[in-house]
């Protein structure tokens, strides 16, 4: 409890409070532009922060880091192109509710879910960190390939009208992921002997290209064929008994976000897409997934935001960055004169606690924000087509530009973007591309470090944790199978009279 | 912080601009250089060891260089990529690589055909010897116990940070030395956040890691050091042997210094060595040694072109040894 009193202590200095609304206000400038993800704002405002104070200068950073995350799902819903990898499970449904005159009300819940998600997420890692780090290290190596399986099954039942369809789509994600350095053996594959190629496809620019390029080339297509009637924003409620029909899936997938968020490695990005097929595999509705269902958005936003609080867990209770935005913040830390790790909560409870505090206040500042900022980023879906994409053209190639002021990423962006408008032609789910792409590597990886670890034996599969978490993913592909071919069936029968 | 210690901090910085303004103006009339911004290309990602070692030494340079230094960052293929970025930039001084330990490696490995000839050293700032580190109720308390183990036929998992990572070279080299060979399992993970918790959780019986990295679960209990790959001890662990001192003739660590493209003027080079090493002596750079516990090893533009060349040549012998030279 004294730690809480110095933590609310610290936050007297007016030059920290207001790092709060001036963090959340830049997070969400950067989290919006498809490319520029919370790691890039903030190592960008990494030397700024040098000449503050150590929690002044993490505020900033906190606030950029969950600005980033909750604005990844305005263009995410606008214009189908995630803005940070975490909202890339947003657009499932984000997007078709927009194309569907109800933009102004996919803004409004994936606002209304990611505070939701990261108060609750700031609650778990405040009143549980020490005690959930602990937890988080009997997740191994065994343990890691099982959840990275469970991840993968999503395929099975997020690819749409086919599931053949769907692993057609995660094999060429897979394909691409093996592009790069083998992990465990350390020799390039698939480089041919390019330096670039053996550095491996970057999240990023493959994201913005198979998402955000594919979409422009298809509405510009589209343009050219027929007339562009202006979208509608529709209205910003929620529309009624908003509260009953989303609480509940927003409560389970910050539950899920925070937990894959624990794990060093494992994202938003993931975390988003889990909770997604959560909520579907529970809805009375599974079929309304994917074609514009608020609890979908709710789902992918909550559970992000919950998966970056997730990621702070090992971060303030070991020292040990849960995602790569995380070790930026460790660096801050480090260069402002505070040594991270498993002491930090008793050597510096009013840095540890103001930061709790801060948090939370810069979630209801992002609440603000969000709501009166709404009202002016719909705009966009107003600008004619014939400019709006491509604008979004330019901005994915800046944004992959960005991440690493390198070409070879926007050429990366533009073979995804023709990939993507190919896929999505021949109606291939693009999600599953993307899911192999970010599970795929974890899976290769921790299989074969379990291997090597258990001297070629197969005996890992068999430990509690492991082989509990596997058999959840059969079960969960022989159900999203049945499901499947349910729906084939219910879709080939008559109907019947009534 | 409190409020004297900030005001002393401000007037100190206040006073070293003031002096480094003063002596600008009057080098300034012999070369403008630098009169434009500095990019500094780093290899890894944002928040790594590299990153922050760097971007702490940028911040004071700014000062002692009087330009602005711009951080960028573009990782993969370990720091290959920004190596190949910096070699073909212009060679005016205005871009700078840093130099990790890799640069010695990859060549004769295959990886690339980047080595140090294709740049000319400016400093190393910083040698972070490599630890050897096990849990507190470990069966290997000592070098000697975990060589007695292996010479017993015991397999030893060791956690390192990659499979081409320095930290495997270093370990590979100890097991060489102590005759060994085999016995010592590389189990690579994919960095040093996710190598330490293998170590901490008893997945492996060993971790490689740079001291500074694990200084805190070291303080804390949870990790036993049980040598430092240095030449002498270093401060943050005193207490900690040398392998030298416990008869293991065999030392390594991380690197951290920077470079210009081969063919960057003399003159630039030297006033770089020089501007940088006033920021490497600067109270604030000196403060982040302190907190952060890496190991500050200076090297001038000369000794470090010489001490790379020499680590080329090591580390070729070692690859050829350990059959992962291409």
């Amino acid at each position: 409890m004294t730690g809480w009193i110095e933590g609310l202590l610290a936050l007297q200095d007016w030059l920290v409070i207001l790092m709060v609304p001036l963090g959340v206000l830049l997070g969400v400038a950067i989290g919006a532009i498809p490319g520029l993800s919370a790691t890039v704002g903030m190592a960008l405002f990494l030397p700024f922060t040098f000449s503050l104070d150590p929690l002044t200068g993490l505020v900033l950073l906190l606030g950029i880091y969950n600005g980033a995350c909750y604005a990844g799902a305005i263009p995410a819903v606008l214009v189908r192109t995630p803005g940070t990898p975490s909202s890339a499970a947003t657009t499932l449904d984000g997007y078709p509710m927009a194309q569907q005159g109800r933009a102004g009300e996919a803004l409004t819940i994936s606002l209304v879910a990611s505070v939701a998600g990261g108060i609750l997420g700031t609650l778990l890692l405040a009143f549980f960190a020490p005690l959930l780090a602990d937890y988080a290290l009997s997740f191994g190596t065994p343990e890691y390939f099982a959840i990275a399986m469970l991840a993968l099954t999503i395929i099975a039942s997020i690819g749409g009208g086919s599931i053949a369809k769907g692993f057609v789509s995660a094999a060429i994600g897979l394909l691409i992921a093996a592009i790069g350095f083998d992990p465990i053996a350390g020799f390039p594959r698939l480089s041919f002997g390019d330096a670039q190629l053996s550095g491996g496809i970057q999240l990023i620019p493959l994201l913005v290209g198979i998402f955000g390029l594919a979409e422009a080339l298809t509405q510009i297509e589209r343009m050219i064929a027929s007339r562009h009637e202006r979208r509608r924003i529709g209205t910003f409620s929620m529309g009624r008994n908003w509260l009953r029909r989303l609480a509940p899936t927003t409560a389970g997938a910050s539950t899920i976000g925070f937990a894959t968020g624990m794990l060093p490695g494992v994202g938003g990005d993931i975390g988003g897409y889990m909770a997604y097929n959560e909520a579907k595999r529970f809805s009375k509705t599974p079929e309304t997934f994917g074609e514009g269902e608020p609890r979908g958005v709710a789902a992918a936003e909550a559970a992000n935001n919950a998966s970056n609080m997730g990621s702070l867990v090992p971060t303030f209770a070991l020292g040990i960055p849960g995602n790569t935005q995380a070790a930026v913040l460790l660096g801050a830390l480090l260069i402002a004169g505070i040594q991270p790790g498993p002491g930090l909560f008793n050597a510096a409870p009013d840095l540890v606690y103001g930061s709790f505090v801060a948090m939370t206040l810069a979630y209801f500042c992002l609440l603000v924000i969000g709501l009166a900022g709404i009202r002016l980023w719909i705009r966009v879906i107003q600008i004619p087509a014939a400019y709006l994409w491509p604008l979004v053209i330019v901005f994915c190639v800046i944004g992959s530009y960005a991440v690493r002021t390198n070409v070879f990423d926007v050429m990366v962006t533009l073979a995804a973007g023709v990939l993507g408008y190919l896929l999505t032609k021949g109606r291939y789910p693009v999600a599953p591309l993307l899911i192999a792409a970010i599970v795929g590597p974890i899976a290769e990886e921790n299989y074969r470090r379990s291997m090597i670890l258990h001297d070629g034996s197969f005996v890992w599969l068999l430990q509690p944790l492991t082989a509990g978490i596997l058999l959840l993913a059969v079960a969960s592909l022989v159900f999203a199978v049945l499901r499947h071919r349910k729906a084939l069936a219910a879709a080939n029968e008559p109907p019947r009279p009534n | 912080m409190t409020l004297p210690k900030l005001t002393r901090r401000l007037a100190l910085t206040v006073g070293a601009s003031v002096l480094i303004a003063g002596s600008l103006t009057t080098a300034s009339l012999a070369d403008d250089f630098p009169s434009e911004p500095i990019r500094i290309v780093i290899g890894f990602a944002a928040g790594g060891s590299t990153d922050t070692n760097t971007r702490a030494l940028a911040a004071a340079a700014e000062e002692t260089c009087g330009t602005e230094i711009v951080i960028s960052n573009q990782p993969g293929g370990s720091g290959v990529i920004a190596l190949d970025t910096v070699r073909k930039a212009d060679p005016d001084g205005y871009t700078i690589a840093t130099t990790p330990t890799e640069i010695s490696a990859v060549e004769h490995m295959g990886l690339s055909d980047i080595t140090h000839k294709d740049f000319q050293a400016v400093m190393r700032f910083i040698f972070d010897p490599h630890g050897f580190f096990v849990r507190p109720d470990s069966p290997y308390q000592s070098i000697e116990a975990l060589i007695a183990a292996a010479k017993n036929g015991e397999q030893i998992r060791v956690a390192t940070s990659g499979p081409a990572s320095p930290y495997a070279i270093t370990f590979e080299d100890l097991a060489r030395t102590a005759g060994v060979s085999g016995k010592l399992v590389n189990i690579p993970y994919q960095g040093d956040a996710m190598a330490i918790p293998a170590a901490l959780s008893g997945e492996v019986d060993l971790l490689v890691s740079n001291a500074s990295n694990v200084v805190a679960q070291v303080e804390s209990g949870d990790l036993v050091p049980l040598a430092v790959a240095s030449d002498a001890r270093i401060d943050i662990m005193a207490d900690t042997k040398t392998l030298m001192e416990q008869g293991v003739e065999v030392t390594g660590g991380s690197i951290f210094g920077l470079a210009v493209p081969a063919g960057t003027p003399q003159e630039r080079v030297e006033k770089l060595n020089s501007c940088f090493e006033a920021a490497f002596r600067s109270d604030k750079f000196r403060d982040y040694i302190a907190n952060s516990g890496v190991n500050p090893a200076y090297l001038g533009a000369g000794d470090y072109d010489a001490y790379l060349a020499a680590e080329y040549q090591r580390y070729g012998e070692l690859l050829e040894l350990l059959g992962l030279a291409q």
